[in-house]
């Protein structure tokens, strides 16, 4: 049954999604209208939040009587790839952006299948270090070093 | 003639110019990567571009724009895998002329037809922006309003499967551009007391998550696949005999990529489908596109680099972006401290002349470097995907902690690149988010402003021709295909219902 109706799920996130939003908005604060200058605060989200319902429950009228379109199978690396990344930013703040690169350079290419060992090695140091002199040496951006601080700036 | 001069100017600075050049070197490479976009491309250099003054920097946007719709057409014609979307069409003519052996023609027809295309949009540019500034000129918030609406209404028309769910896009944008203290009232909106959402949510990490980050994920995913690589021996130009039979095709083209770019959010994507179903329809040879014909490569490129110069009217002169790219300059312009519209040609006038320079460098060098380095960029364009993206993940954390310095910067980015993921799973694309946040603070604030005007009295809209004239257009280009589907189904019922369609 389900399966008929094309875009339920996204239209049903949406949906709740706009309701908890509109929900977030009922807390947001009023001034005098004489401040407001024609609209609270509110109104603005209220009335997008209010679009996106009506736009959201159209899609999935839409969607009635359509099978669900078949997607690309969503494998491990997917998930594996999401959670380095969310692990990344979580040791930006203590490795450093170069040491993270590193990691993230060594890992990622590992994990997508590559059986080149000695060139993703060689990737790993190479991409940070040019990273590195592009950035702060050429460009005089400051990046975090974290752990190497004291001897990269 | 004095902001003529001063924005050719930019071409006599070397440092203007060097970066002008690696805008396009960077452009035709990005373009010829399969799974990069010139989007993405202008989404990633944007932040290290803060550190240029801002002419060079949008200038180098503006080149790497042009030069990026070109490359994808390298790889459609040499591994019938267009690098960038607008590219698509050109594979359809181009891969077979390559397997017959005429690669070299086919790149040399793409390159020329591009630069073509490019130039007469340059013109039409540098012609209809100032007059389109001078007529917004009139302008009040009613009319930027009913002309912000009427922009984010034209997202029901841009390529993507559903039309509402292009919209639903653009209200999210809108959405995410309410993020932060409410400037007018100075109240908190959806900042979760996190102090730094209260200026609201960035503009680039937002860019870099939706364009780059959710493509990496995609990507992880991907079945590596052997791709047939026609060897290119010798790039040879358009022969007297082929420009006999495509000129007609190429100013059509150029006319239609035009056209299409300054509508408010379509792109050179768009321009090259219509592009090459026009070439086919006009074509003696109509019947023959897809077996390898040459006016299946001109219309297209002719048509797809039309469209970079054409979005750039609308992006100028009214501040509503005529293409997704064209979206990502225009938060470079804000960036930079650039207002577009009446003020920008009435304050930096040069810088109009200094991106047509920027961009007529980038079509011609383009010509060269696209066909003197196409067999390498054909080359890098086989790097693995399992190097490329981890250095464009680098990239991206740089780029979207270079800004402000703030890792709750690379933290929206990675939740914007997830969601991106999920998003465009479920077909919604990146590009209708952009626009919309983009245009969220002109639709709030000149409704705010219009309401004042109007005393709350919403009605008086309709003393507004001109905003009555864009609502109407808002309107059409969001209900024309289901008025038409049904007046359609209205005049052949009984043959669509026999057929139980």
């Amino acid at each position: 049954m389900i399966r008929h109706w094309r875009d339920l799920l996204p239209g049903c996130v949406l949906l709740v999604l706009a309701g908890v939003l509109y929900w977030v908005t009922t807390g947001f604060g009023t001034v005098p209208p004489s401040f407001a200058q024609g609209m609270q605060a509110a109104d603005m989200p209220r009335l997008i939040l209010g679009i996106i319902a009506l736009l959201s429950l159209v899609m999935i009228y839409q969607g009635r009587g359509h099978d669900e379109e078949a997607k690309p199978v969503i494998t491990w690396r997917m998930w594996a790839t999401t959670l380095v990344l969310l692990a990344s930013v979580f040791l930006f703040g203590v490795l450093g952006l170069t040491l993270t690169t590193m990691l993230t350079c060594l890992v990622i290419p590992l994990l997508w299948g590559e059986r080149r060992k000695l060139h993703v090695v060689i990737y790993a140091i190479g991409v940070p270090v040019c990273i590195y002199l592009l950035f702060t040496h050429a460009l005089q951006l400051r990046l975090p070093q974290g752990v190497l601080s004291p001897w990269l700036s | 003639m004095d902001p003529i001069l001063t924005g050719f100017g930019i071409l006599a600075d070397p440092i203007s110019l060097a970066v002008i050049l690696l805008g396009t070197i960077i452009g035709v490479l990005v373009g010829a990567l399969p799974g990069l976009s010139s989007s993405m491309a202008v989404a990633l250099l944007l932040p290290f571009t803060i550190y240029l003054e801002p002419v060079p920097a949008i200038s180098m946007l503006a080149a790497l724009y042009c030069a990026g719709t070109f490359g994808g057409s390298i790889t459609a014609v040499l591994i019938n895998a267009p690098g960038a979307p607008p590219a698509a069409a050109t594979a359809f003519d181009g891969f077979p002329m390559a397997q017959r052996g005429e690669a070299g023609r086919a790149l040399g027809m793409a390159a020329v037809s591009s630069v073509i295309g490019g130039i007469i949009s340059l013109l039409v540019m540098v012609l209809a922006a100032p007059a389109l500034a001078k007529i917004a000129h009139s302008f009040g918030p009613p009319e930027y309003f009913a002309l912000a609406i009427f922009g984010l209404s034209m997202l029901a028309s841009i390529s993507g499967k559903s039309p509402v769910k292009n919209l639903i896009g653009g209200a999210l944008g809108l959405l995410i551009a309410t993020v932060g203290v409410d400037l007018t009232t100075g109240v908190e909106r959806f900042t979760f007391d996190v102090p730094e959402l209260y200026e609201g949510i960035s503009f680039i990490p937002i860019l870099i998550g939706l364009f780059a980050v959710s493509e990496l994920l995609s990507q992880s995913d991907v079945i590596d696949q052997a791709k047939e690589r026609i060897n290119l021996t010798a790039i040879k130009l358009p022969s007297r005999d082929d420009f006999k039979q495509v000129w007609k095709t190429i100013l059509r083209s150029s006319g239609i990529g035009t056209f299409i770019g300054i509508l408010p959010a379509e792109g050179s994507t768009m321009a090259a489908m219509i592009g090459y179903n026009e070439a086919r329809r006009w074509s003696k040879n109509g019947d023959k596109f897809g077996t390898g014909e040459i006016e299946g490569i001109a219309g297209p490129e002719a048509a797809n680099n039309a469209a970079t110069g054409g979005s750039m009217v609308p992006t100028l002169a009214l501040g509503i972006p005529g293409s997704a790219t064209a979206a990502v300059i225009l938060g470079g312009l804000q960036i930079h401290g650039i207002r577009p519209g009446t003020y920008l040609f009435e304050n930096q006038p040069h810088l109009l002349y200094s991106i047509f320079a920027a961009m007529l460098v980038a079509n011609l060098v383009f010509l060269v470097f696209g066909l003197a380095g196409a067999k390498l960029f054909s080359r890098i364009s086989l790097i693995p995907r399992t190097f490329l993206w981890p250095a464009v993940f680098a990239l991206c954390v740089v780029g979207a902690y270079g800004v402000n310095q703030s890792l709750v910067d690379v933290t929206i980015m990675l939740i914007a690149g997830f969601i991106g993921f999920w998003l465009k799973r479920y077909g919604f694309g990146a590009a209708p988010i952009i626009m919309g946040v983009v245009l969220g603070s002109l639709v709030e604030n000149s409704l705010a402003q219009s309401l004042i005007i109007f005393d709350q009295d919403v009605s008086r809209f309709l003393g507004r021709p001109v905003a009555i004239l864009f609502f109407v257009l808002a309107a059409l280009s969001i209900f024309y295909k289901p008025l038409f589907g049904a007046v359609h189904r209205m005049r052949s019922g009984p043959t669509i219902s026999q057929r139980g369609e």
